[in-house]
């Protein structure tokens, strides 16, 4: 027969050995993080790609719906399209090569050029929903941590999504801007810089703060975020969002020299599917495909 | 052979727990899973196995902290709680069931509000709390029914134990008679 006392004492040292192996799984866990993430992710690989599978067949067999006549009717609109798309590209061709011919006039440096790759997404967590994700990579695309993760808005003008964290063999992870970790410079068409996730501000729902706007510039909200081009793996003049709330601040009674704002991002975060990662040519590169 | 059900069990509700992650779903099913574990099973040994589930859901979403193992735990304490006796009815389940389900999602909620850097809304976390509760009532019970049957299709005990015969049930307690000629 048990005794009282004896119960009790299995169950304190039950009690403290699930305390301790809590305490160990943590420690182990922020040892580990990072390398567990990769080989896992990738030995995971076939069983995150069933998400994408599904997808695709149900895509694939939703075309059965259509009729021959409505098929016909869209693959004549996609011709459409792709020859719209062919005369726009001739014409910037012809544009780049104006530009190519000006710099060498005017002896200025080539501009910095930039490689894309389509991505989808792969894995998303539902707790950190807008904060990161991962995509799919093939081992052959040259994709570096910061390289940066663009898809094109409603209107067609390309926003930037965020920034590769990390990369396995076959996924990649991104940071997005809504990161708290991810501090990003912005330019304003109206002159002046900010940062996103810095400041005195704190994110609201379905927007991201943005600090050390100088106070004399004259941005107001209402005011689109571009990226500057100051980090070497982010293409400039990529939009990022629209400031929708600003510090207001009488310079006669403050001596502060920024202000905080915040900005709604231009990416709609839950219908993102396709992605493009930019990477920038490298000379290599260039001599491989010229 | 149980090993290898618990196993597979636990491999299946990760798949599933991966693949709703993706559409946004948050997680609650494997919560079901592991406290169905708990009843067919030691106590002690589905809490380890509600750690080692969640430390590894957390390396996969590559998060910063292993917060998973701790709503698991948490969850699979709160289940045992509300049922401590094993239980005889798959619907004796469905209350334990909505307790799991409700303490999973009040953890993804608290996470969302502290650990997220953009904070989800107080209105949808409510509905989200009345729907998956309601939602672990009436699966629990059906998934202790459905997984009973596969276990015992492979020779397992399920998490149903035998119900009393009627005549333990019935039994009349002992009562002290007076005897004659004694005062009490």
């Amino acid at each position: 027969m048990n005794e009282p006392g004896k119960k009790l004492d299995r169950w304190v040292f039950f009690a403290m050995s699930i305390v301790l192996t809590l305490l160990l799984a943590f420690a182990g866990y922020r040892a580990i993080r990072r390398n567990a993430a990769l080989l896992i992710g990738d030995f995971f690989y076939p069983y995150l790609a069933l998400n994408r599978v599904v997808t695709h067949s149900v895509a694939e067999q939703s075309l059965w719906l259509f009729s021959r006549a409505e098929l016909i009717s869209k693959s004549e609109t996609l011709q459409q399209e792709n020859n719209q798309l062919k005369t726009e590209k001739l014409h910037l061709e012809t544009l780049a090569e104006e530009n190519q011919t000006l710099r060498e006039l005017a002896q200025l440096p080539p501009p910095a050029k930039w490689r894309y790759y389509t991505v989808q997404i792969l894995l998303r967590d539902p707790l950190f929903w807008r904060e990161k994700f991962t995509v799919e990579i093939n081992p052959e695309m040259k994709i570096t941590p910061g390289a940066a993760v663009v898809t094109p808005t409603s209107t067609g003008v390309p926003a930037l999504v965020g920034v590769i964290s990390f990369v396995g063999k076959r996924h990649a992870e991104v940071e997005t801007i809504c990161s708290a970790k991810l501090r990003v410079s912005v330019s304003f068409p109206k002159g002046g810089n900010g940062f996103l996730n810095a400041g005195e501000r704190k994110a609201a729902a379905g927007t991201i703060p943005v600090g050390y706007i100088p106070v004399n510039r004259q941005v107001a909200a209402g005011d689109s975020a571009l990226t500057t081009g100051f980090t070497a793996t982010i293409p400039p003049g990529l939009l990022v969002g629209k400031l929708t709330t600003l510090d207001e601040v009488d310079q006669n009674f403050s001596s502060a020299l920024h202000v905080s704002g915040l900005l709604t991002p231009e990416v709609d975060f839950d219908n993102l599917r396709f992605m493009l990662i930019a990477t920038p040519e490298t000379g290599d590169d260039r001599g491989a495909n010229p | 052979m149980r090993a290898v059900y618990i196993f597979v069990l636990l491999f299946f509700s990760l798949l599933f727990e991966l693949v709703l992650g993706s559409f946004a779903f948050p997680l609650f099913l494997s919560a079901l899973v592991l406290y169905y574990i708990s009843l067919s099973g030691p106590f002690r040994r589905a809490l380890w196995l509600a750690i080692l589930f969640g430390v590894l859901l957390d390396l996969i979403y590559d998060r910063a902290l292993p917060i998973t193992a701790v709503i698991l735990t948490i969850s699979l304490v709160v289940g045992k709680a509300m049922h401590v006796k094993t239980p005889t009815h798959p619907l004796e389940t469905a209350l334990p069931g909505m307790g799991v389900a409700l303490s999973a999602i009040l953890g993804n909620i608290v996470v969302g509000l502290t650990l997220a850097n953009q904070p989800a809304r107080s209105d949808d976390s409510f509905w989200q709390l009345i729907f998956f509760g309601a939602l672990g009532l009436f699966i629990m019970p059906i998934l202790t029914r459905m997984l009973d049957k596969f276990g015992k299709k492979l020779g397992l005990s399920g998490a149903l134990g035998t119900p009393k015969s009627k005549f333990d049930r019935l039994r009349p307690r002992r009562v002290r008679e007076m005897q004659e000629g004694v005062e009490s």
